[in-house]
C-alpha cells in the first residue's frame, strides 16, 4: 500500500516536473527576448525630450551640453543637464530626489520619471511632434 | 469551543496583515530607485502565499488588499498606492489561476507571483505617466521578479512545512 503510494507519488511528480520545465523554459525565453530587445534596440538617442502630464514641452539634442530648468506641475521644477551625450537632472524641488537618483540615461527609450512633478525625461531618435511639420515642409517643396 | 476558535481565526489574520505591513515596510526601504519611482520586490507575496496554501484564495486576497490599504495610508502617496495595488493583485491573480492548476511547484507559483508583480506596476507606471519609455526595464524588472520571487518561494515552502500541524 505504501508502495504504491509512493509510486503514484513519483507519477504525479514527473507530471508536475514536466509543467515546470516548460514554465522555466518559457520565463527564460522571454528574458532572452528582452533582454536582446533592451541591448540592441536601444541604441544611444539623438534627442533628449521633456514631458510633462504627457505633453512634449521641449526637446534638446543629446549632443549639445547644456543645463534646462523644467517647469513640472505643481509649480515643480527639475533641472535637466545634458552632458558628454548624457541627459541627468542635478537638482528638483520634489521632495524625495528620487529623479536624481535615477542617474544618468543616454539609450533610446531610456526615462527618468519624476512623479510628484509630473515629469519625463526620454531620450529618443526624433525630434517629436515638430517632426510632422517639417515632413509636411519637405513635400510642398 | 466556536468562540474560541473565532478568537483564534482573528488572530491568526491579524498577525498575517501585520506581517505583511512590517514587509512592506522593509521593502520601502530599498526602492528600485533606479528603476522607476514607487517599484517595489514584493516580499508581501510571502504572506500572500501562506495564506492562499494555508487558508484559502478569497482571504489571501482580502489580506493583501488590506495591507495595501494599510501601507498605502501610513507611508505611502497615491501614486505608491496605485503602483502596489496593480502589482499586488495582478501577482495574487496569477497565484491563484496556477495553484488551482495543481501543477506547480510553491517556488514556481511565486516566481510567477514575483513577475507579474512588477509587470502590474510597469502597466500602471505607461498608464499614469502616458509613456511607453519604462517598457526599456522590463528586463531587469523581470529577472528581479524571478529572484525575488524564488526567495519568497523558498522562504514560504519552509514556513509552510512548519505550519503543516497548526491550523490558522
Amino acid at each position: 500500500m505504501k508502495k504504491q503510494d509512493h509510486i503514484r507519488q513519483d507519477v504525479n511528480n514527473s507530471k508536475k516536473n514536466s509543467y515546470e520545465i516548460i514554465f522555466w523554459i518559457v520565463i527564460m525565453a522571454v528574458c532572452v527576448v528582452l533582454f536582446v530587445l533592451s541591448r540592441f534596440m536601444y541604441k544611444t538617442g539623438k534627442y533628449v525630450q521633456v514631458r510633462v502630464d504627457g505633453k512634449i514641452v521641449a526637446t534638446y539634442p543629446l549632443e549639445v551640453d547644456g543645463e534646462y530648468t523644467i517647469k513640472g506641475s505643481n509649480e515643480g521644477y527639475n533641472t535637466l543637464v545634458i552632458e558628454d551625450e548624457q541627459a541627468y537632472i542635478l537638482e528638483a524641488s520634489c521632495p524625495d530626489g528620487l529623479c536624481i537618483k535615477q542617474g544618468r540615461i543616454h539609450r533610446r527609450s531610456q526615462s527618468i520619471i519624476c512623479l510628484p512633478n509630473k515629469v519625463v525625461v526620454e531620450i529618443t531618435d526624433d525630434k517629436g511632434e515638430s517632426d510632422e511639420q517639417e515632413d509636411v515642409d519637405a513635400v510642398a517643396k | 469551543m466556536q468562540l474560541q476558535n473565532k478568537s483564534r481565526k482573528l488572530a491568526a489574520r491579524g498577525m498575517l496583515i501585520a506581517l505583511a505591513f512590517v514587509l512592506s515596510w522593509i521593502e520601502s526601504q530599498f526602492v528600485f530607485v533606479s528603476i522607476a519611482p514607487g517599484m517595489k520586490l514584493g516580499l508581501t507575496n510571502l504572506v500572500v502565499l501562506i495564506a492562499l496554501y494555508k487558508i484559502n484564495e478569497k482571504e489571501a486576497v482580502v489580506i493583501n488588499v488590506l495591507r495595501i490599504l494599510l501601507v498605502g495610508m501610513t507611508f505611502g502617496n497615491m501614486f505608491s498606492f496605485i503602483y502596489s495595488l496593480a502589482g499586488g493583485l495582478l501577482s495574487a491573480a496569477v497565484m491563484i489561476l496556477m495553484k488551482r492548476g495543481k501543477r506547480f511547484s510553491k517556488v514556481t507559483v511565486s516566481v510567477a507571483g514575483g513577475i507579474m508583480h512588477n509587470v502590474g506596476q510597469i502597466i500602471v507606471a505607461m498608464i499614469v505617466m502616458k509613456t511607453t519609455a519604462v517598457l526599456y526595464y522590463v528586463f531587469v524588472l523581470w529577472i528581479s521578479g524571478i529572484v525575488a520571487g524564488a526567495l519568497v518561494g523558498m522562504l514560504s515552502a519552509g514556513i509552510l512545512k512548519h505550519l503543516e500541524k497548526v491550523e490558522l
